[in-house]
């Protein structure tokens, strides 16, 4: 592949509006995420208190939240809260959105230090907090290495999906 | 033979071949934590791993599982696609109590996945995960259950709540043939996971019958309230029909049973 047939391709993308692309060809392997342009902030997840019987059950708050593998990180780019998003606009912070919904806590168990603080530094991989529901404890890693400037959610408190838990200072 | 051995030829008698790694330890500080580290290091789907005895046994909010021998302590590990990973430990709750049934055991659900007798407990089930940028990773399941576990020599509180199959069936039966079982019935009910997710929410609701219109204490993060237990949603979130009017959906938390109120007694 050469670099006309690349600009070939990202112009394609670019012009489809699609946000996640990957191509083996001839032993080259590609893989393209485009960040989407700012969206407004997604309809409110169903509220916590149901105000009539729910019958039919109401939508699927965490299955349909999750989103499939191809909807990536671009799905849960889409998803930040403006807060968030101004945020890390503003002066290239990144913000962690919760990519389910859940009870947030910051650490293993009660009796234990939390994964992390404000000012720590952390890496690629390693674990901010969880988040549980359904009794599915579900470790959120951190996407980029950096330092943590900000602590969104509070310990023990419901979040919704794309709402901010932390914000990371890319080192 | 060796255990391990012996547990996959019972479960390809079941289920056909059986690619996936089984192994089986003698004594481990937690099935889930071993298989977690298998886990970020790229172990297969389905990877499963199983002790004698487990000396770190742990449940939600980091309580210790007693785990002497006689239990069945197993993790599996699971790579699903993200939409069904809510239901996975629903899914479970259903073959554990499927597991049971083979012994003659009539098993319930509390939701979400706890497994009773008569209001005891005869297994526990933790499901972790991990999730980045491009979704979840990877799911694992595990498993504690008082299969032939000497429940004297479980020190208070877990003597008084708890019962095992020996108890239960008046039988014997073997961890082995448990742990294929529960396998057996986990790879039907994830595969149905992913084809008619409904199926597993029905399934569910089957083995939880008893405690529909049950008056309850529900704990969600910092926060109790009281109702009476209405359903479950299709994303396994709970209902509850609050005492004050209205219904409310709780994503976790823990749910205690209230003795019925007198009022309730002299209208029965």
């Amino acid at each position: 592949m050469d670099l006309s047939e690349l600009k070939d391709i990202l112009r394609i993308l670019e012009e489809q509006e699609i946000t996640e692309f990957e191509l083996e060809h001839d032993g080259v392997k590609l893989r393209v995420c485009r960040s989407s342009p700012p969206v407004p902030a997604p309809p409110a997840p169903p509220g916590s208190v149901l105000a009539a019987p729910p019958s039919p059950a109401p939508p699927a708050p965490v299955a349909g939240a999750v989103g499939g593998p191809a909807a990536g990180a671009a799905a849960i780019g889409d998803a930040m809260s403006e807060e968030a998003a101004e945020e890390s606009e503003a002066n290239g912070d990144s913000p962690v959105p919760s990519p389910i919904v859940g009870t947030f806590y910051r650490a293993p168990d009660p009796n234990s230090p939390p994964f992390v603080n404000v000012g720590d530094r952390v890496q690629v991989g390693q674990v901010l907090c969880i988040i549980e529901a359904m009794k599915l404890m579900n470790e959120i890693e951190a996407e980029v290495a950096g330092e943590i400037v900000k602590i969104h959610a509070e310990n023990g408190q419901p979040v919704q999906y794309g709402d901010p838990l932390f914000t990371v200072r890319p080192a | 033979m060796d255990p391990a051995t012996g547990l996959r030829r019972t479960l390809e008698s079941r289920v056909g071949p059986w690619a996936a790694p089984l192994e089986w330890r003698q004594t481990v500080v937690s099935t889930n934590d071993l298989l977690k580290e298998r886990a970020r290091s790229g172990a297969v789907e389905w990877t499963t791993l199983l002790a004698e005895t487990q000396t770190g046994g742990r449940g939600r909010e980091g309580r210790a599982w007693a785990s002497p021998l006689g239990g069945l302590y197993l993790s599996v590990l699971l790579r699903p696609r993200d939409e069904s990973v809510g239901l996975v430990p629903l899914a479970a709750g259903v073959a554990v109590v499927e597991a049971a049934g083979e012994q003659g055991v009539r098993a319930e659900l509390k939701w979400p996945n706890d497994v009773l007798v008569m209001g005891r407990k005869l297994a526990g089930i933790l499901t972790e995960a991990a999730s980045g940028s491009l979704g979840v990773e990877w799911v694992v399941v595990g498993i504690g259950m008082n299969v032939a576990v000497d429940l004297t020599a479980l020190a208070a509180p877990a003597a008084d709540v708890a019962t095992s199959l020996h108890l239960e069936a008046g039988t014997t039966p073997q961890v082995r043939d448990v742990a294929a079982a529960v396998l057996a019935r986990l790879s039907v009910w994830y595969d149905a996971l992913h084809r008619r997710p409904e199926s597993v929410v029905d399934a569910w609701r089957g083995h939880a019958s008893r405690w529909w219109g049950m008056l309850v204490q529900v704990k969600t993060g910092d926060e109790v309230f009281r109702g009476r237990l209405h359903d479950i949603d299709e994303s396994g979130a709970l209902i509850v029909d609050l005492e004050e009017g209205g219904f409310r959906s709780v994503l976790s938390g823990e749910v205690t049973r209230l003795r019925p109120l007198e009022s309730e007694l002299g209208r029965s």
